[in-house]
């Protein structure tokens, strides 16, 4: 029996809010990714890494909640780049002649890759961002919670506010969702799909840079910090639906507060865990996700 | 006839594996060179608790140097071959079962974490190869009467003791609750402190686990803030200590936090920043013992070799880890070449260790494990510029400053 | 208009068209028929720039357009409605026929045309805002051959429309094929099952097999063949 509107059960749903409306933001790139190029990105994590590494630079130089603003820019150019060249040297010259299980294998090749020159430049200490709004925390009532963690779930949402315009608005934006459903139709439009593919790799890294930046904000910076956000991005893509945006987002949002009440009214030991049973569940009863359309229509 | 687009794949194909191979040789250094004394130390050298590692690593390169600059062993050099267990138990058994058959090694020492040290110091046992365990401090690895397995680092129970007195003596907490990390290091620790709460007669409330890498502790949190315990036994490591800290402070919890110890690192200081401050632990910090000649011997070499830092526990343990085993493969005399007839020289001469270093006199039990070294209760405590540090406050014997009470976040002036 | 040369496409060592040479001039209807795998589709997908030649050529109003990509060959008015309608189905109506025009700049012609199309395919305009997966075949074939048309076409290339349609819809499509060759006056190269009604309607027509031109005429001569009555006509 849940205690529906008590406090505590209030204050968890808000918690898992904030850490799930990261979780959406970092696997809306991932299943972009998948959606278009049929690759299962495991590198996902280390470009939020990327971002996080980029707000210790530009917060060292510019402090505060403008400096703070101003890594959310950076990491979304300086990701949304190495996105684009990674989708360049690594991906695409790959993409006609190996299988998915080789792309896989790349991308985790990738993935080590990364981890390791962080460590090397970086070194492997963790850092933290110190909390730009100085610790002010804001009583909701039922709740409360940090200043910091509201703008984390703000920027969230703007972040995919924007990416909901730019996907259902711009031509680009419908000619990434037309290729991701019919390539070959789309390239019969006359869609450059190496464009496509380069903008997708793009804006896909990009959102896992802002993401990478929020999740360093709110938890710690170090070069292996990524493993989790990619795992957590790969239950949320499953959870939502291979491939599909909105999955995405509800599917983090989901993930973020059912690891919280269960973690609260189950067991601790067990938080990671809950996640990924409630996907089974999901899996079984609708193995295209919660969101995907059935195979094959 | 290769196209365009095949030769750029084979190119960019072979310019990734150079870059992971060069990337490989960089973290693994240099390749092993023959007539070498050898020595395994295991340790996470990457994940979650690379830096550690990283100053376990760096106070036992100061103590290779020091052999080494005096010619080493027996006229060789002695070499150090580190594996790496990323602080999982697969990983550190694969680890260490290649540091004793393929590298050959006399010894193997270092170790951390203490769910990799069970299993690793199990496999050395029957390998009949001499295990000397510096960090982990599960009282699992020293208990199973394995004569092979030594401990240059006080258990749990011993880092638990100093505080499970202050608590019955000056604390006298009515409500507690327990958070600690899914590990042998968590449960063990939860085990003992469960013990000295019952018998203070203070109430458990809660006993909440996390995984080790776990970066968001908000739902524990909320939930003990919900719970009001006087004390929470934190039994973390760094990184998770730290992000616990700030995640407290973001959801307004105040109590009084109390870890194992070997959290206080400067990374977590430099992670918390005055954040930590009343956070409390038992530590064998050395540069709060300079009093000691032999510490503060240690703490001058070290800062010689690594200009502006400082040494904390880990580099004092890795430390004195090395030493050990030097002094008894010394003691042990030449290697003869067969390999199990050295390792068991080794092993005897270990159990005769009598030497005074930089955490203190090491001698060990019948159990392999050294009972000689003391941690004190410590503090973190701020500056008047905001600086947290550690102090010993108890017992009052060693005492340098005095208990202070947590403080609502409200009430604290530094931010 | 389009001229094609001595054309040889493989997929890896399986040869799926051998030195095929066919033209369409300005303002015909060429028919191109074949059975199943005598490397139709091939074609097509070779002169849209998704297949690439090996040997031969391909030359759009004199200019050579082979292994061009394909978005380059869309801009040249070469457009192709794809065999089994290949809507986007989870973009709506609107989306769908906006991805038509996606190489177009010229906003105001668009709109233009995208009138003229919601005249020529009027459910179309009354399903605007519906997901193109929740069409019924016809929907979706007429949506295709729509979005098709934005792209301002001066060669539109469909590929089997009729296929698996219900009798009654296929006579809609066939007529609306029809108009937009008669009355807009576009070049149509057809891919066709029901050879019957393509061969009546084909200016003139090609019958390919296993990927080889065998025969060339009028449409009406071909009817009359024998040959080909035997083969694709049912006698």
């Amino acid at each position: 029996m849940v205690p529906v509107m008590d406090s505590l059960f209030l204050q968890q749903v808000l918690n898992g809010l904030i850490t799930g409306s990261v979780y959406s933001l970092i696997a809306i790139g991932l299943t972009m990714i998948f959606g278009v190029m049929k690759i299962s990105n495991f590198a996902q994590g280390d470009y939020s890494m990327v971002g996080a590494y980029t707000a210790v630079f530009v917060m060292a130089w510019v402090g505060g909640w403008l400096g703070w603003i101003g890594s959310v820019v950076a990491a979304a150019a300086v990701v949304g780049l190495l996105g684009v060249v990674t989708e360049r040297l690594v991906f695409r010259p790959l993409m006609t002649r190996w299988t998915d299980i080789d792309m896989i294998m790349v991308s985790i090749g990738l993935f080590i890759l990364l981890d390791n020159l962080a460590q090397l430049f970086f070194g492997a200490t963790p850092r933290m961002i110190g909390d730009p709004f100085g610790g002010v925390t804001v009583n909701l009532g039922v709740a409360s919670t940090s200043l910091l963690r509201l703008f984390c779930f703000f920027f969230a949402g703007i972040t995919i506010f924007c990416l909901e315009l730019f996907l259902n608005r711009s031509r680009m934006g419908v000619a990434i969702r037309a290729t991701s459903q019919n390539r070959f139709a789309a390239q019969l439009m006359g869609i450059d799909i190496n464009q496509v593919y380069r903008i997708t790799f793009g804006v896909g890294a990009l959102l896992a840079g802002v993401g990478g930046v929020l999740y360093g904000t709110l938890f710690a910076i170090y070069p292996t910090m990524g493993a989790l956000p990619t795992l957590k991005a790969f239950a949320v893509t499953i959870l939502g639906g291979m491939g599909n945006v909105r999955g995405a987002i509800w599917g983090g949002l989901i993930l973020g507060v059912a690891e919280a009440l269960g973690g609260n009214y189950i067991a601790m030991e067990y938080k990671q865990a809950i996640g990924f049973f409630i996907i089974i569940l999901v899996l079984l009863v609708k193995p295209s996700g919660l969101f995907g359309r059935k195979e094959g229509a | 006839m290769p196209s365009k687009e095949e030769k750029f794949m084979k190119k960019s194909v072979i310019l990734l594996t150079a870059l992971f191979l060069l990337v490989g040789l960089a973290v693994a250094g240099p390749a092993s060179a023959a007539d070498s004394i050898k020595i395994g130390i295991l340790g996470p050298f990457t994940g979650s608790l690379a830096f550690n590692a990283g100053e376990m690593k760096k106070g036992m390169e100061l103590a290779l140097d020091e052999v080494n600059a005096k010619g080493g062993l027996f006229g060789q050099k002695v070499e150090v071959v580190y594996g790496d267990s990323e602080c999982k138990p697969d990983k550190g058994l694969a680890a260490v079962k290649k540091l004793v058959t393929r590298d050959k090694v006399l010894v193997v020492g270092g170790g951390y974490c203490s769910s990799v040290n069970i299993a690793a110091s199990e496999f050395c046992h029957y390998e009949k190869t001499p295990d000397v365990v510096a960090i982990a401090i599960s009282p699992t690895i020293t208990n199973r009467g394995y004569d092979y397995v030594f401990r240059t680092s006080p258990n749990s129970p011993m880092f638990l003791m100093g505080i499970n007195k202050w608590l019955a003596d000056v604390k006298k907490p009515k409500v507690v609750a327990f958070f600690m990390e899914n590990s042998d290091y968590g449960r063990d620790g939860q085990k003992i402190w469960e013990a000295a709460s019952k018998k203070i007669g203070a109430k458990v409330v809660a006993n909440l686990y996390f995984e080790i890498g776990d970066t968001d502790f908000t739902t524990q949190i909320s939930k003990l803030k919900e719970l009001k315990p006087d004390v929470v036994f934190n039994i973390a490591s760094t990184t998770e200590a730290a992000l616990i800290q700030k995640q407290a402070k973001e959801l307004d919890f105040v109590t009084q936090w109390i870890g194992v110890g070997g959290q206080f690192t400067q990374a977590y200081f430099k992670m918390t920043g005055p954040i930590s401050q009343y956070a409390m632990g038992s530590s064998l910090e050395p540069t709060k013992a300079m009093k000691d000649p032999v510490t503060a011997a240690f703490v001058k070499a070290y800062q010689a070799k690594y200009p502006g830092s400082r040494p904390g526990i880990f580099s004092s343990q890795g430390f004195d880890n090395l030493k050990v085993i030097l002094d008894a493969v010394k003691r042990a005399g030449k290697p003869g070449g067969d390999l199990a007839k050295d390792r068991a020289k080794i092993k005897t001469a270990l159990t005769a260790t009598d030497m005074k270093l930089s955490q203190g006199t090491i001698k060990f039990g019948k159990d392999g494990q050294v009972y000689t070294v003391l941690p004190s209760v410590v503090q973190v405590q701020l500056d008047k510029d905001c600086k947290p540090d550690t102090q010993i406050i108890y017992p009052p014997e060693r005492a340098a400053a005095k208990y202070e009470n947590p403080q609502p976040w409200s009430a604290r002036t530094c931010k | 208009m389009l001229n094609i040369e001595n054309l040889k496409v493989a997929y890896g060592k399986a040869v799926a068209l051998h030195d095929v040479s066919m033209r369409v001039d300005r303002g015909e209807l060429v028919t191109l028929l074949g059975s199943n795998g005598a490397g139709k589709s091939t074609l097509l997908k070779t002169i849209s720039g998704v297949n690439r030649a090996l040997e031969g050529r391909i030359t759009w109003e004199g200019r050579e357009i082979q292994n061009q990509p394909s978005h380059t060959i869309v801009n040249h008015g070469i457009i192709q409605v794809p065999e089994g309608r290949a809507v986007f189905p989870d973009l709506s109506v609107a989306e769908n026929l906006r991805m038509g025009a996606f190489t177009r700049r010229d906003d105001d012609g668009v709109a233009k045309d995208l009138n003229e199309v919601f005249e020529l395919f009027p459910r179309l305009k009354e399903r605007r805002t519906q997901l193109a997966g929740t069409l019924s075949g016809g929907e979706a074939q007429m949506l295709a051959i729509a979005r098709g048309l934005l792209s301002a076409p001066k060669l539109l290339m469909l590929d089997e429309p009729s296929l698996g349609l219900a009798p009654v819809v296929r006579e809609a499509i066939y007529h609306v094929i029809q108009q937009i060759y008669q009355e807009k006056g576009i070049t149509i190269l057809l891919v066709e099952q029901n050879a019957r009604w393509a061969l009546k309607v084909a200016t003139r027509a090609y019958i390919l097999e296993n990927g080889r031109v065998t025969m060339e005429d009028t449409g009406a001569a071909l009817a009359a063949n024998p040959d080909v009555q035997r083969a694709y006509l049912g006698h």
